[in-house]
């Protein structure tokens, strides 16, 4: 299993947060757009690369489709799930580091 | 009632066609059917709609670009008609801003298949004028010599087209430094 250790652009991030229930790709453009206060909004295009790029690699899977529709949903997996918590790992510690330095090396 | 218009854009002319389709959208021509050197547009509520024009991956008449396609329409996206890979898009405007390529990843990616499309006419080109130049000196062939000049003049037309789209590829691969 190889999560890598590279950071996620935005739009991956926001990708496997919006699969950690399933959702549709219209519905994980909604969710991003809403979770990020409307700063987040995800391209079609870009998101359609991504989606397959990720079921490639492992982090996202189809699951059951709506009965009614050809809308396809996906998932996050256990892979993704790391990718996942690795990416907060990083991102904790760059917005700590950042805070640390400016609060010592600016303020004083 | 549909109007016909006829138009020709040269392929590094892709942002100039968008262009021109969104400023028709603007008074009220909607494109609904795109054909060579054709476009079919349908009355609209000016700036009803904004309009893409994207180089496809895939043709959208083959089984993935049909998925791509179908993806698009589910987020909002509607599929307008496609000459070869280049596809029309269009999006209502009232839904927000139309990108389909929002990051510079995948603007990035998009010029490069626009360049890989145009370099195999480059050297057809290049090789058509060199062989026709050959012959034109070897049997005194006015005809070959004119259709060398031809193909050196395409050939010269494509290169400057191409420098251009690498030109813009390279800024944003040296903003990608930067930004995402």
């Amino acid at each position: 299993m190889n999560i890598g250790n590279g950071a996620l652009t935005e739009a991956v991030y926001y990708i496997l947060l919006s699969l950690l229930e399933p959702r549709h790709g219209y519905g994980i453009m909604q969710f991003a757009e809403q979770l990020s206060g409307g700063r987040v909004r995800l391209a079609a295009g870009t998101l359609y690369g991504a989606i397959n790029t990720m079921l490639e690699k492992n982090w996202i899977e189809a699951c059951g489709t709506e009965p009614s529709s050809r809308k396809k949903e996906y998932v996050i997996t256990q892979t993704g799930m790391a990718v996942l918590l690795t990416e907060i790992e990083r991102l904790e510690e760059l917005a700590a580091n950042g805070r640390r330095l400016i609060d010592t090396i600016v303020r004083y | 009632m549909k109007q016909k218009f006829h138009k020709w854009f040269w392929v590094w002319e892709f942002e100039k066609e968008e262009q021109w389709l969104n400023a028709m959208a603007a008074k009220g021509f909607g494109l609904c059917h795109v054909g060579i050197a054709t476009y079919w547009f349908e009355d609209i509520e000016p700036g009803e709609y904004t309009y893409y024009l994207e180089l496809a991956e895939n043709h959208p008449d083959s089984a993935i670009g049909k998925e791509y396609l179908d993806f698009l329409s589910e987020c909002g996206t509607e599929y307008v008609g496609n000459y070869l890979r280049w596809t029309y898009l269009r999006r209502k405007t009232a839904d927000g801003p139309f990108e389909l390529h929002a990051d510079l990843d995948s603007k990035i990616a998009h010029l490069k298949r626009i360049i890989a499309l145009v370099l195999p006419f480059i050297f057809l080109n290049l090789w058509s004028a060199y062989m026709n130049l050959h012959r034109g000196l070897t049997f005194h062939s006015d005809s070959n010599m004119l259709v060398s000049g031809l193909n050196l003049g395409v050939f010269l037309l494509l290169l400057y087209a191409e420098i251009r789209i690498w030109v813009q590829m390279h800024k944003l691969k040296k903003e990608r430094q930067l930004h995402e």
